[in-house]
């Protein structure tokens, strides 16, 4: 009875008591049910294991493949900025590339800046992962190769865009970026040295060479003046490349679908967007009068909607073609370059006809600085078609591309592109 | 060229026939029984209701009353039953008696009164359980299967659009493409904004997905046959959804499908054949030759637009004894677009099976068994780019219509074909512990598996003309648990109780697959094997679980007013592991005015008033892995393994949470011949998630979401019914529906405005406007462009610049263009009903307040292929073109240039003629003299004619170019005409009979 009567008050205790012992207990069920919503992620590596040995591989590839993303997409619109490379259709951020319109937003180059900043992040993350993964980082070969990419990542960032900043701190000058750079490369020389990898050694020395070079014609056009010296530091530098090994070279490589040439894939695949332009096309070399084969293409595809010629690059003829960083050719072109300036023109002469011989041209024989200095132009132009050297040489002798506005020719020929709006709107530099 | 494979899976194929012919096994009737017959008809006009429901309360036993509005209910147990009445647009009777004595039948008439507003309309709401509309606070619309019986409509996505107010949903013009549904705008600035679709209390799959980056996108809803729906309810809002939990901010779509009921086997066929016609708005190609000095035309388009073919054929039976109902369908649907290769069929089947185990212990068991498959037009962006693009004076042998990126012909070879099995299976248990109290247990599993083929055979392409193969599997699973207990209580008199309490687990998994090769050495190859390169491998998993309990309870006094708290908490997968659990809390109250015996506006003519309001919260969560750091693995060097940052990650995240408010009144006036409902409703969501940059020299270039934003909305929606006119022969009913939403990012937590997507889309999220404006730089108005080398000078077009307006420093000026989301929509409709044998029914939808951004003339403009620019081509370049005429030209290009991409936004109001139905019921001598029972012949149309000032082809507020986007930002880039085709119109032939 007493029972029944305990029943019947405990039915009569009310709705709302029920409602919050009912979610009281449930409330206890949820807390108590610890990894009720664990969720594994089977697709990504988490940060934490990073740290883990078995990643030393990936690790080391990761400097090259982060750095790729960004080259090829800068040869792709930074050819078009210059004169090797044009685009016939209607996107707007791909025409003001054309006309030197560079607005503070254009999606083209912005993609390039982000991916190459990333890519230099990477590669330099990667690094400081390596040296504290590997026995014997000193001495270790994927450590060398790491510290060459992260150069690699600088030497294109300050070569394509006016300021460069590094970590969310305030952006650096190119000059200063290639000082870094230079750094960088001897660091990769010296580990590779000791590491005995000769190929990486001395593509490490040629892009110390490089940014010497590159310094050189910051100074003239940018403050500081010329200072010869820098060109005799990247005369003897790509010296030293090429006695280490005369026939260097190293590519940054692509394995689609994880990386791509996009040059190709910009400029080879039936788009009719972005092409060669016309003027590089069945290109004569001016000595021996023929065609000269350093500047592949097809025959004429079609015209544009616009009544322009359209060819095909096949420098890169699929997804997967590397593309050269560094390689001996511009050791070379660098002293002839600097023999040039010091008046050694026979010097000058037979640097250039070592490149020439490789790309199986005759000689050229001049003892006359107009000629010699129109061929050596002639030869970079060409050597380095589609290999982010073009638009670089146009400003450093003031080469105003063709297809450049009147309203941004007046801006003059030394302007690179800005900093992506991604990094001015999250660096807290420019914010 | 792959064939679309329509069969059905040979075990579920089998399974089903196998129950189909169990269930269609006479015998299962009891003894001992009567039967019910009679007539239902209006009061005032006495003309027969067909269609009404006729219910013997508690029995599951009913009919449904013909052409002469007679109804008989067979196998009607012996004893005293009480009777229900049920038709859209009448009161309900209810609780009327009648005694059956075994082997008699006994006749009751009823008489039904108009009502445009009917306040017994039972509705399930987020608890479950069915609910009168009287007792809610908030709004729940909802749309009838007999609405939907007579509606020219081709998928479920027509059954909504324009019968719920404050749905926007616009599809394109490519037969098989879904379109997004909104409800009261956009919710989420970051994730998904579709509304989560519940059929019958399992959850399905409401993603959408693209065909490969064509125009085409496919949504899950549409796979479902419309003819099986028995009633759609649209729950809008945050106050409405709170139950719903995590996930339902942007609102749930609740499906109700057809059920058995008790009596003989009853058939019913359906054919529907529709023709498709391309409305005439793809305009001739027009191109001007520098060489020949001529205009040329011509009109690809013309030898390849077809006429389209809709057909669908319906079959189900439903029937059954009091221990046992069956519904079993079976569906086959097939449709030709207006486009070559552009196709879509549907096959599908339903079982639903009812059980009455005991008094108190009943149980239902679901099956849906659907293959859908699409075929999208080739290529990428469809053939209307190919159409529109082709220079006549490019013709050669490799491109017959001067094409610019590929032959259509070539084209028409490619085939991209979505195959979607979308199963269902659940099963419900009711059990009645005591009166008033029920438990419900349901457990249902969704599984969708999809697969995506596209192939370029080799040659047919002069892009990619080596070949390509390109496979995607999707397949995502959705595992439903939902428990409640409600129990109904009179605590006096006049004062009831409903209290439930209750939980629901969801398990979503998702995986999918992408492998794409090219290069393949002969045309004879189409499989992947045959491919020589690997452009795309990839492998992609995540699984989301959310669960949550609610509480609820609800007093009514003296059945007109109502009074309802409730709450629901929630965890959820996908929340950063600092954030536990998250509560919702909501409150409602409806009272029903005009049933107070103070009431006395009946003789002025106005005989209801309820006035109503509700106050909840919502929550949508983040994706499945917004909270962990991640890297990516990658083989970037020579096929050797690498890794990528991906996702920043932050620990803190949590659900955006939406709070809603809304105020409502109903009334009815002139005995229910007019019926207004008129809602105003405020929202708000904080803790939106917003994507913050970090910086790309610090290594993570994917934006990581935070819980930093606030964005408001806020809207009324006043809908109207009259029956305008009565007459025993003739009835004639109108309706209209407005709604007008204001939306505006309030707080985007110190994040800087951005862009949505890339190239010519300008839409935005910015502080101060509605998501997805456009804001963009326009032509400064001083100097919008300059000639260079003088107006006298002036040969072509590239010599004509245009001059962005800049801001102080000397950057683009962003202005205000317009939003991309329709601020206020407008339906209007009107049923005529002429003696019991015809009616007429006729449907407008308009929308407005937004822009199109016209991509397409722009891009046409800019190659000189309108009849514009060729002409303006051709006279520049005529040296007798005086300078008068060249600044009158430099003018007219310079202030609408193809670089000034707002210079193209057009304002995108439009009202479409939308349906007309004229339907022929077959008296039922002759009908049942060729052998069936109830038919109805129908002829009409869809979408006959769209009015606008737009000038484009697509049609506005369907977007064509944001297929290939995620989906939150295609909820934004909505106004976007891109070579997408024009809304097809359709000639609708239906016949509709039972046996």
């Amino acid at each position: 009875m007493l029972n029944m009567k305990s029943h019947t008050r405990r039915s009569r205790m009310g709705v709302p008591k029920r409602v919050l012992l009912g979610l009281t207990a449930s409330m206890f069920f949820l807390g108590a049910c610890d990894g009720l919503f664990d969720v594994d992620n089977p697709t990504n590596i988490l940060d934490q294991d990073l740290a883990d040995p078995q990643l030393l591989r990936a690790l080391s590839n990761t400097p090259q493949g982060a750095v790729s993303i960004g080259y090829a997409g800068g040869i792709q619109h930074g050819e078009i900025v210059g004169d090797a490379a044009t685009h016939v259709s209607t996107n707007t951020a791909w025409l003001e590339l054309d006309a030197g319109v560079f607005s503070s937003f254009n999606e083209a180059y912005e993609g390039v800046y982000n991916t190459m900043a990333q890519g230099r992040w990477v590669a330099d993350d990667a690094t400081r992962r390596l040296e504290e993964l590997v026995a014997n980082p000193s001495t270790d070969a994927r450590v060398g190769v790491a510290y060459f990419w992260s150069g690699v990542a600088r030497t294109a960032l300050a070569s394509l865009f006016e300021e460069i900043p590094f970590d969310n701190n305030p952006p650096q000058t190119p000059a200063e970026i290639y000082r870094d750079a230079i750094e960088h490369f001897q660091k990769s020389a010296q580990i590779s040295a000791a590491a005995g990898d000769a190929m990486t050694t001395a593509a490490a020395l040629g892009q110390v060479a490089r940014s010497y070079r590159d310094l050189y014609f910051e100074g003239v056009h940018y403050g500081g003046g010329a200072s010869p010296q820098l060109f005799a530091q990247a005369e003897n530098f790509a010296r030293e490349a090429l006695s280490v090994r005369p026939d260097y070279l190293v590519n940054v490589n692509y394995a689609p679908p994880g990386s791509t040439n996009t040059v190709f894939t910009a400029y080879s695949t039936g788009s009719i967007y972005n092409v060669m332009d016309a003027g590089y096309a069945n290109r004569m070399d001016p000595v021996s009068g023929q065609r000269d084969m350093r500047i592949r293409h097809n025959p004429r595809l079609t015209v544009s909607s616009d009544g322009r010629d359209v060819y095909e690059q096949q420098k890169y003829d699929n997804r997967s073609s590397p593309i050269p960083v560094s390689r001996w050719q511009e050791s070379e072109l660098i002293i002839a370059e600097h023999r040039f300036m010091q008046g050694d023109y026979e010097a000058a002469v037979n640097h250039i006809n070592r490149v020439r011989s490789a790309a199986q041209l005759s000689n050229f024989v001049s003892s006359e600085a107009a000629e010699i200095w129109e061929q050596l132009m002639y030869e970079r132009e060409t050597e380095f078609f589609l290999e982010m050297r073009r638009w670089q040489d146009m400003r450093y002798y003031e080469i105003m591309p063709p297809r450049w506005i009147p309203a941004a020719q007046a801006l003059g020929v030394h302007r690179r592109w800005p900093v992506s709006v991604l990094e001015r709107g999250s660096n807290p530099y420019y914010r | 060229m792959v064939q679309p494979n329509f069969s059905l899976g040979r075990r579920w194929g089998g399974l089903l026939a196998a129950i189909f012919l169990f269930l269609a096994t006479p015998g299962l009737m009891a003894a001992q029984t009567g039967t019910i017959t009679g007539r239902v008809v209006d009061r005032t006009s006495l003309a027969p209701i067909v269609g009404a429901q006729v219910i013997v309360d508690g029995m599951n036993l009913g009919s449904l009353t013909n052409g002469s509005g007679r109804y008989t209910i067979q196998n009607v147990p012996a004893g005293s039953h009480t009777m229900r009445v049920v038709h859209i647009g009448f009161r309900n009777i209810t609780g009327q008696t009648v005694t059956v004595a075994g082997g008699a039948t006994v006749t009751i008439d009823f008489e039904m009164a108009i009502s445009t507003i009917n306040l017994d309309e039972i509705v399930v709401t987020g608890t479950g359980a069915p609910t009168q509309r009287r007792q809610l606070g908030q709004t729940i619309s909802s749309v009838t299967a007999e609405e939907l019986a007579l509606a020219p409509i081709a998928n479920m996505s027509d059954a909504l659009r324009g019968r719920v107010p404050g749905l926007v949903s616009n599809p394109m013009g490519e037969s098989g493409s879904g379109a997004p549904i909104r409800l009261r705008g956009a919710v989420s600035l970051t994730q998904s904004n579709s509304p989560i679709i519940y059929v019958d209390g399992v959850r399905l799959d409401n993603s959408m997905q693209s065909m490969g980056g064509t125009n085409l996108a496919t949504n899950r809803l549409d796979d479902l046959n419309a003819g099986d729906i028995e009633r759609v309810e649209v729950i809008k809002g945050a106050a409405a959804a709170t139950l719903y939990g995590t996930e339902a901010s942007s609102g749930v779509i609740q499906i109700f499908t057809k059920r058995g009921q008790v009596g003989e086997p009853i058939y019913s066929y359906e054919i529907t054949q529709q023709a498709l016609k391309m409305p005439d708005r793809i305009s001739p190609v027009f191109a001007y030759s520098p060489a020949n000095r001529q205009i040329a035309t011509s009109s690809p388009g013309d030898d390849f637009i077809r006429t389209g073919h809709h057909q669908n054929y319906n079959m189900s039976v439903r029937g059954g004894s009091e221990g046992v109902q069956y519904y079993v369908s079976g569906r086959f649907m097939h449709e030709t677009g207006t486009l070559p290769t552009n196709q879509v069929g549907n096959r599908s089947g339903r079982m639903a099976l009812d059980f009455q185990h005991s008094e108190r212990l009943s149980s239902k068991l679901d099956v849906g068994i659907i293959r859908n498959v699409a075929e999208a037009p080739q290529p990428f962006w469809g053939l209307v780019g190919e159409f529109v693009l082709a220079n006549p004076w490019n013709v050669s042998e490799l491109r017959p219509y001067g094409e610019l990126f590929n032959t259509i012909r070539g084209a028409i070879a490619f085939s991209n074909v979505q195959t979607t099995d979308n199963n269902t299976l659940s099963g419900t248990v009711n059990y009645q512990w005591i009166d008033g109290l029920t438990s419900r247990v349901t457990i249902g599993y969704n599984q969708v598996n999809q697969s995506v083929v596209q192939f370029i055979p080799v040659g047919a392409g002069l892009r990619d003309s080596d070949g390509v193969r390109d496979l995607t599997d999707r397949n995502s699973t959705a595992f439903t648990v939902d428990v409640a207990t409600n129990y109904v209580r009179n605590v006096t008199e006049s004062i009831t109780s409903t209290t439930t309490v209750g939980g629901q687990s969801f398990w979503e998994t998702l995986m999918s697959k992408r492998t794409g090769v090219r290069g393949f050495p002969s045309a004879s190859l189409n499989t992947l094997r045959g491919g020589s390169t690997v452009f795309a491998v990839d492998e992609f998993q995540e699984e989301v679980i959310n669960a949550g309990v609610f509480a609820q309870q609800q007093f009514g006094f003296n059945n007109r007013l109502f009074l309802t708290v409730g709450l629901r908490m929630d965890g959820n997968s996908a929340f950063g592991e600092n954030f536990g659990l998250e509560t919702y809390p909501k409150v409602g109250a409806s009272w029903v005015v005009s049933d107070h015996n103070f009431w006395s506006f009946e003789s002025m003519g106005w005989d209801l008033l309820r006035l109503r309001g509700a106050f909840g919260t919502s929550g949508l969560q983040p994706g499945a892995f917004d909270a962990q750091r991640t890297w990516r693995p990658t083989a970037l060097v020579s096929n050797d393994p690498a890794v990528m940052p991906e996702n920043l990650g932050n620990p803190d995240l949590k659900p955006e949470r939406s709070t809603e408010m809304e105020v409502a009144a109903e009334m009815g006036f002139f005995d229910g011949r007019l019926g207004v409902e008129a809602v105003y409703w405020s929202q708000e969501t904080s803790d939106a998630l917003l994507p913050v940059q970090s910086a790309p020299s610090l290594g993570f270039l994917n934006r990581q979401l935070q819980n930093i934003g606030r964005t408001t909305s806020s809207g009324i929606e006043i809908s109207t019914i009259l029956a305008l006119l009565q007459r025993p022969n003739f009835r004639w009913d109108l309706n209209a529906a407005y709604t007008n939403t204001s939306q505006e990012v309030v707080d985007m937590g110190g994040v800087a405005g951005f862009r949505l997507a890339g190239a010519r889309r300008l839409n935005r999220i910015q502080e101060g406007y509605a998501p997805g404006a456009i804001l963009a730089p326009i032509a400064d108005p001083r100097n919008p462009y300059t000639v260079s080398g003088g107006i006298e000078n002036l040969t072509g077009v590239n010599q004509i610049s245009p001059n962005l307006l800049k801001n102080a420093a000397g950057a683009d000026s962003l202005v205000y263009i317009g939003d991309a989301l329709p601020n206020w929509t407008v339906t209007l409709g009107t049923t005529m009903s002429l003696g019991s044998n015809w009616s007429l029914r006729t449907m407008f939808s308009g929308e407005g307040g937004f822009v199109m951004s016209n991509e397409t003339e722009l891009i046409r403009t800019a190659i000189g292929l309108t009849e514009r620019a060729a002409n303006i081509h051709m006279e520049l370049a005529d040296p007798s073109t005086s300078t008068d005429r060249r600044r009158q030209i430099a003018e007219e290009w310079g202030t609408k240039h193809p670089n000034v991409i707002s210079a193209w936004m057009e304002d995108g109001t439009y009202l479409r003629w939308a349906e007309l139905t004229l339907t022929y019921k077959v008296p039922q001598e002759l009908s049942q003299r060729i052998g069936f029972g109830n038919t109805t012949v129908s002829l009409g149309g869809r979408n006959l004619a769209l009015f606008t000032g737009y000038s484009g082809i697509a049609d506005p507020g369907s977007s064509s170019a944001a297929t290939s986007d995620t989906e939150n930002i295609r909820d934004f880039v909505s106004n976007i005409d891109y070579f997408g085709a024009p809304v097809a119109r359709r000639l609708v032939f239906s016949l509709r009979t039972t046996r």
